[in-house]
């Protein structure tokens, strides 16, 4: 796993690349490169202790009225300040295995990338990937090893998707320990109202809740004419579809169907983010990191 | 009723039903398979509908076939033939129609003629009881054979039937049709009959040529019945008899009728002697043109016939058959000192190059002229002793005196047809000659005047009259212009108010002046015979206008040469007994003899119906010999489709009396393709509503 990516890795051809460990890093890096700040800070109020101001820390921290009475300067140390859990839940699902730019790929690289990045912060990233079979997971963790473990969970073999998505998000809230960040990455087809009975959840329990609704640009454009007999990917089904004549009201359902969704996302306070499967990896993060920067 | 096609090759379009239900069957187990992210965004249908959907389907489809056999039905043109239209309910009306012209005859020889006519004797004869029917004889004139009969009277007249020589404009034919329909409608006592006409032609382009003007009634039923020629070739000759050139000539037409080549001979004969043999061959329609000299020296009555020899569709346009009359010279007595052939520097050289324009007796052609000289002397004498009923014209060549009593002689001369004519010189002395010529002379002289090149100017001619026979030729182009010549002298005349002037010179002063005198004529030519007062003697229009002269006084001007006619032309000939007290005697070429007497014009009007050499005995010993030939248009080998015809015969919506009214098709054939198509149209409106509704 080569760590140090070239600064001038070009990013285009990244779509190319099989790697995701590579792929993450070079994300990162670039995203790095450019000098931004994370976004993912701490939030917690909860004051856990005082240290000594080292160069580099963030002034906003800096208790002044302890300065005021010392002539020293201490930075104030929250419960969460460095140890924020952020975890990544993937849709394996059958759905998730279409497009050119097939989402399950992306999604992949898009965790890895933001894992990598929340490890660079000294974070600590955790991962479930539903749909191929029991849940994968790694739990939230720090360090160089965890990360390459991440990694390692990401690029390894998939096995085809065995079960919905859905089914198995009741359970995922529950192994939370302490409250973070919950990045679900999916395309919602085979959820309805389950996703956001998982996302309430989270919000009560105090989670900040994202969510990327990965989609296919078939599926947005559904650019087909003629008569086929079309497959669903995850139940098998086949149905008789003349696409020309049904365009029209595939497209008012499709859209339909991502207004909910965003005003699902709306309506629970979680953020919702829609990313194209073909669309460059690290723009995509990128735009929701400056998004995330400017809300934040 | 059955139903035809017109274009029955088409039929074959029908197979293309088969594409649709082929792709039906070939796609139906093979729509492409696409693997999509989920099908929640599909709506699911009911097995209900899907059945709906699957019946519209092939109703689509089925409309679309029914649509594609339309389109294929109506290019047949498929029309419901009414062939027994009068064999239910009414008595018919029926005339039939024969084209009996002489391109009909190639039907004699190949059989197609009796198998027409016996065809459509059996339509006739299966008339229903009650029907009547009339024979018209399509000729020229169109001849009604039979009036209205009983089918069995008419189908025996139609077995008699044969074809002519001439030629058969079928309008004329369906005008007489016409006519005997309306007669009988007429007089139909309120009994409502059908009416029908039935046409046996070739439908030979040249004799279409008027039926655009024949306006049928909507209700009568014309049925065409071709004899169809497409398979017959021919090949055919015909001549022109060319008198104005030196020596006359025929020229003969030969044209290959057919597409395929032809190898052939001609054959040329004089008064039933061969001349000349000639071998042809001719492309695919091609012509090409011979022409023949006709030697035939002798005056009087002569034939020449140009004869193929082939054997082909039709033979009466295999010969060509031409007569002609070489009329006696005119007899010219010139009075004059000398009687020898003038010499070049004589006075007289001119006139008798003019008169005597072919010197060389070797030519073997005969000169229209014979002039002999003779004293004035001689002349008087010959006169008083009634010898000069031998000679056509006397010349006065221009001189000074004139023998007493010579003008009573002239002037009995010219009652019993002799004509004279006066070169008025500058030898005139004009008073003598107005005393002792006064008589005879068109016009009195006056004082003769010479040009001086300044008081008195040189003159030309101005003015001639181009409508007389004197100087008609000069109509055509490159004849010569008369306003060259230069004359420097001319007499001055009083005229008499019966002179006729038919040229003047540009000063007003008369160069030709004449008037009849009796049977005969006198002229005064007002120029010298030589070229003392002008250069016209040696210009080339001084010898047409001296023959022309000579001609014209002694009524041989427009004297027909050529006695060639075509079958069935009217022909009228001057009897030589106007009373009609002896009538002219015709025989024909299979010697068939007839008489005829002349009208009250004094004319014979003769319809010659054969090809042939036809002899018509005009009065006293002389008989012409007429040739006859079938008119080059029967020999067009070219033919017209019965159904191009029912968009040139006009048609209108008046209804004859009497007749039944409920039966208005035309021509007995229903014509169906239109509301074929029409049907077709209304079918694609469904189509498109249909498949945008199912779409939806």
């Amino acid at each position: 796993m080569n760590r140090h990516a070239p600064e001038d890795f070009p990013f285009q051809e990244i779509q190319l690349i099989e790697d995701i460990d590579l792929i993450s890093y070079t994300v990162v890096e670039g995203f790095l490169s450019g000098l931004h700040k994370s976004p993912f800070l701490g939030y917690s109020n909860e004051f856990a202790s005082y240290r000594h101001y080292i160069p580099g820390d963030n002034l906003r921290h800096m208790d002044w009225k302890l300065w005021g009475r010392t002539d020293k300067f201490y930075v104030r140390q929250f419960e969460d300040d460095t140890n924020l859990e952020c975890r990544i839940i993937l849709d394996a699902s059958g759905s998730m295995r279409f497009g050119e730019v097939e989402k399950f790929r992306f999604a992949r690289i898009f965790s890895g990338a933001l894992s990598c990045l929340m490890a660079r912060q000294n974070d600590a990233p955790g991962i479930s990937v539903i749909g191929m079979g029991p849940v994968r997971s790694l739990p939230c963790g720090t360090g160089f090893h965890h990360l390459e473990s991440l990694l390692l969970l990401l690029s390894g073999p998939t096995s085809p998707p065995q079960t919905a998505f859905s089914r198995n998000l009741a359970g995922i809230g529950e192994t939370f320990r302490r409250r973070g960040i919950v990045v679900l990455i999916s395309d919602c087809f085979d959820t309805d109202q389950e996703i956001f009975t998982l996302m309430k959840r989270l919000r009560i329990q105090g989670h900040e809740v994202i969510l990327f609704h990965i989609l296919a640009r078939e599926e947005m454009e559904f650019p087909y004419a003629g008569e086929f007999a079309m497959e669903d990917s995850e139940s098998g089904n086949v149905h008789q579809v003349n696409a020309t004549q049904f365009r029209k009201k595939y497209l008012k359902k499709f859209n339909q169907f991502l207004d909910e969704i965003e005003s699902g996302c709306q309506q629970v306070g979680a953020d919702y983010r829609r990313i194209l499967s073909d669309a460059p990896f690290d723009k995509a993060l990128i735009e929701y990191l400056e998004y995330r920067t400017r809300v934040r | 009723m059955n139903f035809l096609f017109l274009n029955s090759i088409f039929l074959a379009g029908l197979a293309v039903l088969a594409v649709p239900v082929v792709l039906h069957f070939f796609y139906r187990g093979r729509r492409r398979k696409l693997k999509f992210s989920t099908l929640r965004f599909f709506m699911r249908e009911d097995p209900q509908e899907m059945r709906r959907r699957k019946v519209r389907h092939l109703l689509l489809m089925a409309i679309r076939m029914l649509l594609m056999a339309l389109i294929v039905l109506a290019f047949t043109r498929p029309f419901a033939n009414n062939s027994n239209s009068n064999s239910n309910e009414m008595a018919v009306n029926s005339v039939i129609v024969i084209d009996a012209s002489a391109s009909m005859g190639s039907g004699l020889v190949n059989g197609a003629w009796k198998e027409g006519l016996s065809l459509l004797g059996k339509r006739i004869g299966s008339l229903k009881s009650g029907s009547s029917a009339a024979l018209i004889r399509c000729g020229s004139p169109a001849e009604i054979v039979a009036h209205w009969d009983s089918p069995a009277h008419i189908v025996k007249a139609l077995e008699n039937l044969e074809p002519g020589y001439g030629s058969a404009p079928i309008a004329s034919g369906l005008e007489s049709a016409l006519n005997l329909i309306n007669q009988r409608s007429a007089s139909a006592n309120g009994q409502a009959n059908t009416s029908e006409i039935h046409l046996f032609s070739d439908f030979q382009d040249q004799a279409l040529r008027e039926i655009s003007r024949i306006i049928m009634p909507a209700n009568i039923q014309l049925y065409f019945h071709p004899m169809d020629q497409s398979a017959v070739g021919n090949v055919s000759i015909n001549a022109q008899f060319d008198d104005k050139s030196l020596p006359p000539k025929a020229r003969a037409e030969i044209k290959n009728n057919s597409e395929k080549s032809v190898a052939t001979s001609i054959n040329f004969t004089i008064d039933g002697k061969t001349q000349k043999s000639l071998a042809v061959e001719l492309e695919g329609r091609d012509r090409q043109w011979f022409d023949f000299p006709i030697d035939a020296g002798q005056v009087g009555w002569h034939t020449f016939t140009a004869r193929l020899d082939i054997e082909d569709g039709v033979d009466f346009d295999n010969a060509v058959h031409g007569s002609f009359r070489i009329p006696a010279p005119i007899r010219i007595m010139c009075v004059s000192r000398t009687i020898t052939k003038p010499n070049y520097d004589d006075p007289l050289f001119y006139l008798h190059l003019a008169i005597n324009s072919n010197p060389d007796d070797s030519s073997g052609v005969v000169s229209p002229f014979i002039m002999e000289f003779a004293s004035e002397a001689i002349l008087v004498e010959r006169l008083k002793n009634n010898l000069a009923h031998g000679i056509d014209l006397i010349i006065f060549p221009g001189h000074k005196g004139a023998i007493p009593g010579m003008s009573q002689l002239l002037v009995k001369y010219m009652e019993s047809g002799g004509s004279m004519i006066f070169f008025a010189g500058p030898d005139i002395w004009a008073s003598r000659q107005n005393e002792y010529l006064g008589d005879v002379l068109p016009a009195q002289f006056g004082n003769n005047r010479t040009a001086d090149g300044y008081r008195i100017k040189a003159t030309h001619i101005s003015y001639y009259d181009r409508e007389h026979p004197v100087f008609k030729l000069f109509k055509e182009n490159d004849s010569g212009d008369l306003g060259h010549p230069v004359f420097t002298g001319w007499n001055e005349l009083i005229l008499p108010p019966d002179a006729i002037i038919p040229a003047r010179f540009d000063n007003g002063i008369p160069l030709l002046v004449y008037r009849n005198s009796g049977l005969g004529k006198s002229a005064i030519f007002n120029t010298s015979v030589d070229d003392e007062w002008s250069d016209w003697p040696k210009r080339r229009t001084f010898l047409p206008v001296i023959q022309e002269l000579a001609l014209f006084m002694c009524d041989r001007a427009g004297e027909v040469s050529d006695w060639s006619y075509h079958v069935d032309e009217m022909v009228a000939l001057a009897s030589a007994d106007p009373a009609g007290n002896q009538p002219q005697v015709y025989t024909s070429p299979d010697n068939k003899l007839i008489e005829k007497s002349a009208n009250s014009d004094g004319f014979v009007n003769w319809q010659f119906g054969q090809p042939g050499f036809h002899t018509v005995r005009l009065g006293g010993d002389e008989s012409a010999v007429v040739a006859v030939n079938t008119a080059p248009s029967e020999s067009e080998w070219n033919f017209s489709k019965p159904d191009s015809l029912e968009n040139l015969i006009a048609r209108n919506d008046q209804s004859l009396e009497n007749s039944d009214k409920s039966k208005t098709r035309q021509s007995g054939k229903l014509e169906i393709w239109k509301w074929l198509l029409a049907a077709g149209i209304l079918l694609l409106v469904a189509e498109m509503l249909l498949s945008n509704r199912f779409a939806t």
